[in-house]
């Protein structure tokens, strides 16, 4: 009998207990991490018998928690990303921001001065229309920095939160050690761990190592670079880029040494937002740069073929763009990068729209790393540059190099790449230097000239047939090859020098220079062909000295057409028109100016969109993940009513047990009494 | 399957957020009347969108350069129109000039009537558009095209360009016509100018022609004046002649050698010696019809020596202020003997047929302007068909089905009322409630 009360006692302490376990778990059933307990028991075997109770334990399931972490590491990624990108997709696209419309209000102001090259308003018109579009690019630049600048802070402050986060993580390690060789199952200390873990991963993802043979968990991030081991957190430090100031790199610390592990985070808040930083941001600026360059520098050229309102040969329009790129070289070089290297825009139509990396090997040794595509040019690649030709002329694809003295010149993509060491020693094996010829091109964006009157409508030949020719002869189309020959900018427009063309007989014709019209001479062509019965092509173009011309109709002896400096041209529109047709050309990338644009906002978008679309997916998994998770751990209040229940009758019934075993006493008593 | 309490309340809130997040956009999409409100909506679309924009606003500045162009060319059409007009008022006066019952003191009448048309045509010529520019000077916009010379003529100032105006993606127009194309038709007597005239002395150096050096077409002397040398041209073209005088050497006279271009001789001969006291001799090589004074310097040169030139023919032109100067200059000469009445005669007929040939020129530019005119009404309605297909396509990409948008909405909506009511509902059952 009294077997039965003891019995009927641990059945009233297990209720006891099982009843605490439950409104333990009523009352986290908000607390996030928390898992659900339950109350593990056994039946004692006899002699004794009864109940007892083993431990108090979490219900929790590994794989579904790694799951969940995991899940949440890429999830968090996708939507920093898409977060970023979403807010480059609406400034490229807005009316208000777009380059693209600024382009058209540009051009649209300009055949203004087409339809009136006279005209002073209408000139300071396109003058204001074009700083409004330089203002553009510098705008749609700052912004682009803006977002860069959020990326860096928002980098710094999530690497802060992993590391005070890891601390954390390392401490509760030590604590749950140290209970369980008590016997102490630090259910919630696990839980906030645990806890701790989903907000790592949620940072920048990384692996977990969990339950070989200890309590502990162990994170890396990267390649393995060990995150937090045992009770030992490393350090994770932010650093400006290296070189590119505009860039960060994240680095650990281990053991006294420091190893970057900015490109192996690709997950969590920070892989996010390092990739919308590789992908999205910095190509955008470069293409913009780009665009910025070749628009520039495609108007200048044009440009500077014209003569102004005031019979001056024009300078440039907007700032001489060739020299906006930068070189840098790596903090870990070795040898000194002489602050005379350079990188020189030379073929605008060339440019590509991506960094370079020049990466130095043994005995002159060089791999050139175009960024965007990852293209690698070495030294076999590259022929030997022409020494004859002008030192600052465009060579494709070739070298000069002098590998004692640490001095290497390129010629790729359009830019001329001068680098040199400052000791005139050779350049040490892995050095590295990263050259932007592109980046800066929209924030270094702006009008030179100051004057209406400077924009240059006219062209600087007149072309006159004479008045008193009987074939049909006609000039169309001149087009200027070197604008030099018609004088330096702000020179008065000049002719090298003024040339008549008289026809002979047999339809050949002979060239002659007029300087002094009564005493007309051999006009002396630069290409050194003879000045008399020079073959007439009817609509081909007749190259001379600085300028070339078509020619069409048919002459009839003695037919003359001169061509002379464009003195007071106030109303010629031939270079306005030229210009203007900047518009339609494919000047960019085998595009137009909006063409590549619109390709940008394009290519901006699809990358927003399928990062909208993995948003999708991956919070579906992560959804998932966690409702797999939920559902284990979780805490179900119905569960817990009928738990409670449960409980409550196990303890009737077990009071009931000792009421009758007391009654079944006092019975007996009574019997013997 | 295990449902956790917070699960159920997470998933309730989260539906409800999907909800409100699909309506959000819905409304954004009707209050704006947009399908498309970033890129990322329809990335290929909205790269279409921004080349159908460009499309829509480079027509609207073509339709601009239209107006502009028409109003130009308006403009000219009326000031030529006016030319005309005055052209067939001198016509009337030379046909009046010419009736012999005139007296010199009429016919004094009608030069100074000429005179005031001759001004007024001289206005129009160089009549300025509103932006301040010469419209008949070509590219010189700000030079006066027509000005009176010291001979009694009018000199053109302007040059030879016409102004093209964009008024399609690759259609242009011309807008403007210079004055030399109009007005400079007439043609004028045959000249020669002489070039690299140079003289070879037995010494060198080579030193500049002698004074006084010069060779000239010898006047009209055949019916309807058109002398030798304006036939020989119309011929064989204006092509550059060469003379080379040779002084004497020894018993050799002194002789002369004209060639064409590709060497045949037209004339040669002895040059025979200056005669006193002007000390010139004038020369007569015909054909072609020229002759050359070697000047007073002729007695300079010695034996040996070369004279070198090149004779250029031209024929310059003339406009309608210098038919009217001519016509002034004639009917103000008095008549007093029966030549100088052919002559009147003479210069009456002359001038009737050259104002003639100057308004032919005007007429000429006239049809070339209603073409134009005809041109430019065409492309603004092609223009106007371009920019309404470019409107209904960006319509198609951009703009909102507002039916389906709204009948979108309305689903929306009561998926979003059917979450909260099912979210109020699960919460409400609990099993604590039994206890």
């Amino acid at each position: 009998m009294a077997g039965s009360i003891s019995i009927a006692l641990q059945g009233l302490s297990v209720a006891q207990r099982g009843f605490e376990v439950a409104s333990n778990n009523i009352a986290n059933v908000n607390t996030p991490g928390y898992s659900r307990q339950q109350i593990d028991l056994s039946s004692r075997a006899a002699p004794e018998q009864g109940v007892q109770i083993l431990s108090v334990g979490r219900v929790v399931d590994a794989f579904a928690t790694q799951q969940h972490w995991s899940s949440s590491a890429a999830f968090k990624s996708t939507e920093s990303f898409s977060f970023f990108a979403g807010q480059i997709d609406d400034l490229l696209a807005n009316p208000n921001t777009s380059i693209s419309a600024a382009v058209d209000e540009f051009f649209g102001g300009l055949q203004t001065g087409v339809d009136d090259p006279s005209s002073i308003p209408n000139r300071e018109l396109i003058v204001a229309q074009s700083e409004a579009l330089a203002r553009r690019f510098v705008e749609i630049d700052r912004q682009l920095r803006a977002q860069n600048d959020s990326v860096n802070s928002k980098l710094g402050s999530s690497i802060n939160e992993v590391n005070e986060m890891a601390g954390l993580v390392a401490s509760l390690n030590d604590k749950i050690r140290l209970a369980d060789s008590r016997g102490d199952a630090a259910n919630e200390l696990k839980d906030q761990r645990d806890q701790l873990v989903l907000s790592i991963s949620e940072q920048i993802g990384g692996i977990v190592q969990t339950g070989t043979g200890s309590t502990d968990i162990n994170l890396y991030v990267g390649n393995g670079q060990p995150l937090v081991v045992g009770g030992n957190a490393s350090n994770l430090v932010i650093r400006q880029g290296n070189p590119d100031i505009n860039d960060v790199d994240i680095v650990v610390e281990v053991n006294g040494k420091e190893i970057s592990v900015r490109d192996q985070i690709n997950e969590g808040e920070v892989g996010g937002m390092l990739a919308f930083r590789d992908e999205v941001l910095v190509p955008a600026w470069n293409e913009l740069g780009r665009l910025a360059i070749v628009f520039a520098d495609t108007a200048n050229q044009q440009h500077q073929q014209g003569v102004d309102l005031d019979g001056k040969m024009a300078g440039n329009w907007f700032a001489d763009p060739v020299n906006v790129g930068d070189v840098k070289a790596f903090s870990s070089n070795n040898s000194p990068l002489s602050s005379i290297s350079n990188v020189v825009i030379r073929d605008s139509g060339l440019l590509q729209s991506s960094d370079y990396q020049v990466k130095f090997g043994k005995n002159g040794a060089f791999a050139v790393t175009r960024i965007s595509d990852g293209e690698i040019f070495t030294q076999a690649d590259f022929a030997a540059r022409d020494l004859t030709q002008p030192a600052t002329g465009y060579q494709d694809m070739t070298i000069d190099q002098d590998v004692a003295t640490g001095q290497l010149r390129l010629n790729l993509d359009g830019i001329d790449i001068d680098l040199k060491t400052s000791n005139s020693l050779e350049f040490s094996d892995t050095d590295k230097v990263l050259i932007q010829p592109v980046r800066f091109g929209a924030e270094l964006m702006e009008v030179e000239l100051s004057s209406g009157r400077e924009l240059a409508f006219a062209s600087p030949v007149r072309s006159e047939t004479a008045v008193d020719n009987t074939g049909t002869l006609s000039t169309g189309n001149i087009a200027i090859t070197d604008p030099v020959q018609f004088g330096d900018p702000g020179d008065p427009v000049s002719i090298n020098p003024p040339v008549q063309i008289v026809f002979n007989s047999d339809g050949t014709y002979n060239a002659f220079d007029i300087t002094d019209p009564s005493n007309p001479v051999a006009y002396v062509f630069d290409d050194a062909s003879a000045a008399t019965n020079r073959t007439y092509q009817e609509g081909a173009a007749i190259a001379f000295n600085g300028f070339e011309v078509v020619v069409s109709g048919k002459p009839s002896p003695g037919d003359k057409v001169s061509f002379t400096a464009n003195a007071d041209a106030v109303s010629d529109n031939r270079n306005a028109l030229q210009l203007s047709d900047l518009q339609q050309q494919s000047l960019v990338d085998g595009a137009t100016y909006q063409d590549n644009y619109g390709r940008l906002v394009e290519r901006i978008g699809t990358q927003t969109s399928v990062s909208l679309i993995n948003l999708q997916a991956n919070e579906t998994i992560m959804l998932n993940a966690e409702s797999v998770r939920n559902g284990i751990s979780g805490v179900n209040l119905d569960e817990e009513a009928a738990n409670i229940i449960n409980f409550q009758q196990q303890y009737q019934a077990a009071s009931q047990v000792i009421n009758t075993a007391r009654n079944l006493f006092e019975t007996l008593l009574s019997a013997v009494g | 399957m295990r449902v956790s309490s917070l699960q159920i309340f997470n998933n309730g809130v989260r539906n409800m957020q999907t909800g409100q997040t699909n309506l959000a956009r819905s409304q954004e999409q009707i209050s704006t009347g947009k399908n498309l409100n970033r890129p990322s909506d329809d990335p290929v679309a909205a790269a279409q969108i921004l080349k159908f924009k460009r499309e829509l606003v480079a027509n609207e500045t073509f339709s601009e350069n239209i107006s502009v162009s028409q109003r130009r060319l308006e403009l000219e059409e009326l000031t030529l129109q006016q030319i005309k007009d005055a052209g067939d008022r001198l016509s009337e006066l030379a046909i009046r000039g010419s009736n012999g019952t005139m007296n010199d003191q009429n016919r004094a009448g009608i030069a100074a009537e000429v005179e005031q048309v001759q001004q007024f045509i001289l206005g129009l010529m160089n009549t300025k558009d509103s932006q301040g520019e010469y419209l008949f000077a070509g590219a010189k916009g700000h030079t006066e095209p027509f000005v009176a010379n010291a001979q009694g003529g009018f000199d053109y100032l302007g040059d030879d360009e016409a102004r093209l105006i964009q008024t399609g993606s690759s259609s242009y127009v011309q807008s403007t016509d210079s004055g030399r194309d109009i007005f400079q038709v007439v043609p004028s007597d045959v000249e020669v100018d002489l070039l690299n005239s140079v003289l070879t002395p037995l010494i060198p150096p080579v030193v500049a022609a002698p004074v006084g050096f010069g060779v000239s077409v010898i006047a009209a002397t055949e019916v309807g004046g058109t002398s030798e040398f304006e036939q020989y041209v119309s011929a064989n073209g204006k092509q550059d002649l060469s003379l080379t005088v040779t002084a004497a050497v020894g018993a050799t006279p002194a002789s002369y050698l004209l060639a064409d271009s590709d060497g045949n001789t037209l004339s040669s001969g002895a040059v025979p010696l200056p005669v006193a006291p002007a000390m010139t001799s004038v020369v007569d090589m015909s054909p072609p019809g020229l002759s050359f004074d070697l000047g007073d310097s002729i007695a300079n040169l010695i034996d040996g020596d070369v004279v070198t030139t090149t004779i250029r023919p031209e024929q310059p032109r003339h406009s309608l202020l210098t038919v009217a100067q001519d016509l002034i200059t004639a009917l103000k000469t008095p008549i007093t003997d029966q030549t100088s009445r052919e002559l009147l005669a003479a210069d009456m007929a002359k001038a009737i047929d050259e104002i003639g040939a100057a308004l032919d020129g005007v007429l000429e530019t006239q049809t070339q302007l209603g073409g134009r005119l005809v041109t430019l009404q065409n492309q603004e309605s092609i223009n106007a068909d371009l920019s309404i297909f470019t409107q209904a396509a960006l319509s198609n990409l951009e703009d909102l089905d507002y039916a389906a948008a709204i009948a979108k909405f309305s689903f929306q909506e009561v998926a979003l009322q059917a979450a909260q009511q099912t979210f109020s509902r699960v919460n409400q059952m609990s099993l604590f409630n039994f206890l």
